[in-house]
């Protein structure tokens, strides 16, 4: 299948106070057309400046950006519109994401408008379409953001996002800041769309159990980096990377009968502020070592399941 | 908490405002205090039971009376009259050095605020100096270079609100900044003009709106100074300041001459602070829901 | 209230609340937070208190803690007994000396809980001398410094400031501060809900080593059912101000009967299982200014009948220790499959199972 969206090299650099913070440090990663592709890891690793680098709403600091076997890293003018009506973002938080003073119409109506592909009298329709398509009932039409519930908001995010059909959306963690019963509705709703259109997504979040329900791939962040990425079955099953397997055994697991042996980390995350070119984790893992301190090269560990860990085999092997 | 969406219609959040707004008493008293004076402004004319400059040599600082109200003046002039004439004067200083206040402090806050950066810097640094000067004496500054009168003094007190207004805009704006839906806004291809327009200015306004109610007190107050020390309206146009200014001479004899302006200034800076309270109050997105 | 009978089990139970009611007053309408919630605390356990956003569960821990806001908050009636003694009925200067003593709250947002001008050894020593007035201080500052080597932080950041301190950092120094004064009772609110996952193992980790070794009685607070599996003993499903489900976690667990309880097990995606639609439970929590009449799941419940929607629904043992406040409970108890049947049946006919029990979204 043809890739969608493929990132190479892609770094964003923010300066600080205290020197160059690497949000964002050589990733490098590839999303095939009607694919979710998951991005995992903690707060602050990164993943949602990676999101906003993508969508063209961060300017990158190095790397490449290509959509549809175009590059798109550097587009701008008329062509950056282009771009970003077929690539999209759905953001995390339904409470700030939607302007107070516009009604439901107003939001969802206003990329219709801007895109100048509509007549005024045809806007009406579509908007009811897509109201439609998200599940927003037509009365809320005239109604204003505050007296919708999260997950009616968070559909109109979703609405606005999907109005002029994109191919690629960016979900920046959609569902973390909703109730569980609100959460899977959203989720089958985003995977009703995907079957529905086609849309390739990429889906970042801090939550394990909800990736691995959504996603195709996955790929683990760590503090800017790629640390280990694959079919998301497989992760699941056999994670490579010692980050990866204490970010899974971390997870508070419902199943009370069949306690899991925890992984306990050491340590904080602390932020990448003109990092040492080894092994970002190597402060926390247990099994770090020398070899630790040189720069870690993403592997092909086994089919299609790549990490970024100079003891990966030996690990692995150590416990099997 | 969540969704009542029992009465729809009055659902705008400018609805909404208004119905907090009413809810609370203090606030709907402040509000119709505030409209009479604006009603009796406009009437003046019809309302006043004398002409506000027809001396009455004959009666002299009369006591308040059935026939003159609030008593006579040293010209024997009808107070309560000249007050409700002065009203036109006080309120219009108010309203008009408020509005110019606030266009400015909008348009410079804004562009503070949007673009930041060296912009930023060059506009508040300019703001910061007029602001290290106390609004007094900026206005009687700006009232002595420019000449004492009506307009002048409209003017002179602009000048000195501007600061504080630009930099509330300017903070406003940088809390609606950080805001997701300026993201998505950009996302769908909206101009910055746009984004602006629709997305910034309705959002960081309110804060402005009770800052403006309460600077129509501050104003008046800071033209009655301006008047009392000469500065400000010239008599024999009867602003409250200058009616103050004007009576101080005979406070120990006829105290009615200082006493009633002093008391409808007071009413007026008291009911326009009690309105914008409460329209703070009502805006407060905390108290939402 | 005229059952102010002593209970003649007293011996094991630390807290027992009884027919709890608290309403807010906003703006001209009643705010029905919590609705006549009564449960039992043991000494040494831990109970969570699972639900949603708003559905009263903060409410009933600061009502426990007496810290509700009055004016807009009040409490229209019932009992709170520690240790025998009714909480609702002392007044707030004996209340000062328990709170603290005998009982703490930890928050949710571990990033304004503590005092960004003073440091955290201030902080801590603060604490333990308001509850030991007889320390010298060279021994609070021993105390103090034990206590946060025992959250697992080193010595040498006694003197630093909670800006320099990480979110998991604070919330350990937070919970230690909470733990200093060997209270009985420990009410956690969401407390690693603001921390990553990794993080959050790590507190939780510590704070149930440290409940054991103080024997603190704790109610956690949580909206995720993966925590409870990891560290309460009994669970409170609560609803919209409701208890609806109250037993032991490994009877709640495998025999969930209210319809509410297992829509919220089966809306988790299961990282165990491949399943491709979540199961949803259709609509939004209800306004608790307007809840509906009945049974106030029932706007959501496919198993409601005309019943459910007519009068309030009564608490129901379904199985020993296992109560539901449900009309239908003991025709679902048969219908529904136990979890840890579906967990090792084939997950292809689970699938069906729950595919059967609908996704409407």
């Amino acid at each position: 299948m043809a890739a969608i969206v493929e990132v190479k090299h892609l770094k964003k650099y923010f300066p600080t106070a205290r020197g160059l913070l690497h949000a964002v440090d050589d990733v490098s990663f590839s999303i095939e057309q009607g694919r979710t592709m998951g991005i995992v890891g903690e707060s602050g690793c990164g993943k949602s400046t990676l999101g906003r680098v993508i969508v063209h709403l961060l300017d990158s600091t190095d790397g490449q950006i290509i959509f549809e076997g175009r590059d798109i890293t550097h587009v701008k003018g008329r062509e950056l519109k282009k771009v970003r009506e077929d690539m999209q973002i759905i953001f995390q938080d339904p409470f700030s994401s939607l302007n107070p003073r516009m009604t439901i119409r107003q939001t969802i109506s206003e990329p219709l408008r801007l895109s100048g592909r509509f007549r005024a009298s045809e806007i009406y329709d579509e908007t009811q379409k897509v109201m439609e398509t998200v599940g927003i009932p037509e009365r809320l039409a005239d109604a204003y953001p505050h007296e919708l519930d999260g997950g009616r908001r968070q559909r109109v995010g979703i609405g606005r996002a999907l109005a002029l059909n994109p191919r690629f959306v960016v979900c920046d963690e959609p569902v973390s800041a909703l109730d569980v019963s609100i959460q899977a509705q959203i989720l089958n709703l985003i995977k009703e769309l995907q079957r529905d259109h086609g849309v390739a997504f990429m889906f970042i979040t801090h939550d394990l159990s909800v990736v691995k329900h959504i996603s195709h791939d996955i790929c683990v962040m760590y503090l800017g980096q790629l640390v280990e990425t694959s079919p998301s079955d497989e992760l699941f099953e056999k994670p490579l990377h010692p980050y990866s397997k204490a970010l899974l055994s971390a997870i508070p697991s419902t199943d009370i009968h069949h306690r899991r042996e925890r992984i306990l980390l050491k340590g904080e995350v602390v932020s990448p502020i003109n990092p040492s070119p080894g092994c970002r984790f190597a402060l926390r893992c247990p099994y770090a070592c020398e070899r630790c301190q040189e720069a870690q090269i993403l592997e092909e560990i086994r089919p299609n399941h790549f990490a970024a860990c100079c003891r990966v085999r030996e690990i692995n092997q150590m416990e099997e | 908490m969540k969704f009542s969406r029992k009465n729809r219609k009055g659902s705008s959040p400018f609805m909404l405002t208004f119905q907090r707004l009413c809810h609370n008493r203090v606030a709907v008293i402040g509000m119709i205090i505030t409209l009479l004076l604006v009603l009796i402004a406009i009437f003046a004319e019809y309302i006043m039971p004398y002409p506000y400059d027809k001396a009455d040599f004959m009666a002299t600082f009369a006591k308040p009376s059935r026939e003159h109200l609030f008593g006579t003046d040293d010209l024997g002039r009808d107070i309560l009259s000249r007050l409700i004439y002065g009203s036109r004067y006080s309120l219009q200083i108010g309203i008009f050095s408020v509005s110019g206040a606030m266009v400015g402090g909008i348009v410079l806050g804004s562009i503070a605020g949007y673009f930041g950066g060296w912009v930023d810097n060059l506009i508040m640094r300019c703001l910061d100096i007029f602001q290290a000067i106390p609004g007094m004496v900026l206005s009687i500054a700006v009232s002595a270079v420019l000449g004492p009168g009506f307009g002048n003094c409209i003017i002179a007190l602009t000048i000195s609100m501007i600061p504080s207004f630009s930099r509330m805009m300017r903070a406003s704006i940088l809390n609606v900044r950080k805001m997701e839906y300026l993201e998505a806004a950009s996302s769908i291809n909206c101009s910055s003009f746009r984004i602006i327009w629709r997305h910034v200015l309705p959002n960081s306004l309110s804060p402005l709106i009770v800052q403006a109610t309460m600077s129509v007190a501050a104003a008046i107050l800071i033209a009655a100074g301006l008047s009392f020390i000469g500065l400000g309206v010239q008599p024999p146009d009867p602003e409250w300041g200058a009616m103050l200014s004007s009576g101080r001479a005979y406070i120990r004899d006829y105290p009615h001459l200082v006493l009633f302006p002093g008391i409808t200034i007071m009413i007026a800076v008291l009911s326009l602070n009690m309105f914008g309270d409460g329209l703070r109050d009502a805006l407060d997105p905390k108290l939402k829901d | 209230m005229d059952k102010n009978i002593k209970q003649n089990n007293t011996e094991d139970i630390l807290l027992s609340v009884k027919n709890l009611t608290v309403q807010y007053t906003a703006g001209g309408s009643v705010i029905h937070a919590v609705n006549d919630v009564s449960f039992d605390l043991k000494k040494g356990t831990t109970l969570g208190l699972v639900g949603e956003t708003g559905a009263g569960k903060t409410t009933i821990a600061r009502a426990i803690m007496r810290v509700l806001p009055d004016p807009p908050a009040r409490i229209m009636g019932g009992e709170i007994f520690l240790d025998g003694e009714d909480l609702l009925k002392i007044s707030e200067k004996e209340m000062r000396k328990i709170r603290g003593n005998k009982i703490s709250m930890i928050f949710q947002d571990p990033m304004t809980a503590l005092n960004p001008i003073f440091t955290i050894g201030n902080q801590i020593e603060e604490v333990i001398k308001l509850h030991n007035e007889h320390l010298s201080r060279r021994e609070i500052v021993q105390k103090a410094v034990e206590i946060l080597e025992m959250v697992g932080i080193v010595r040498d950041r006694y003197h630093e400031y909670p800006h320099q301190f990480s979110g998991g950092m604070k919330q350990r120094v937070i919970i230690a501060m909470a733990l200093a004064c060997n209270p009985s009772l420990l009410l956690a609110d969401e407390p690693t809900t603001a921390l990553d996952v990794t993080i959050q193992a790590q507190v939780l980790d510590m704070m149930t080593r440290l409940k054991e070794q103080y024997r603190t009685s704790m109610i956690m607070i949580t909206h995720d059912m993966g925590i409870v599996a990891e560290v309460c003993d009994s669970v409170a499903v609560v609803y919209a101000g409701e208890i609806v489900e109250i037993a032991d976690k490994e009877e709640l667990f495998d025999h969930p009967v209210h319809p509410y309880t297992v829509g919220l097990f089966d809306c988790i995606p299961d990282i165990h299982r491949k399943t491709d639609m979540l199961y949803t439970i259709p609509g939004s929590p209800p306004d608790p200014s307007d809840l509906p009449e009945g049974c106030h799941f029932s706007p959501r419940c496919k198993y409601a009948s005309d019943l459910c929607r007519s009068r309030g629904i009564p608490m129901k043992e379904v199985r020993p220790g296992h109560f539901c406040r449900c009309l239908h409970c003991d025709e679902r108890l048969e219908m529904v499959p136990s979890r840890s049947q579906i967990c090792q049946d084939d997950p292809d006919t689970a699938d069906q199972e729950r595919g059967k029990n609908g996704c409407d979204c």
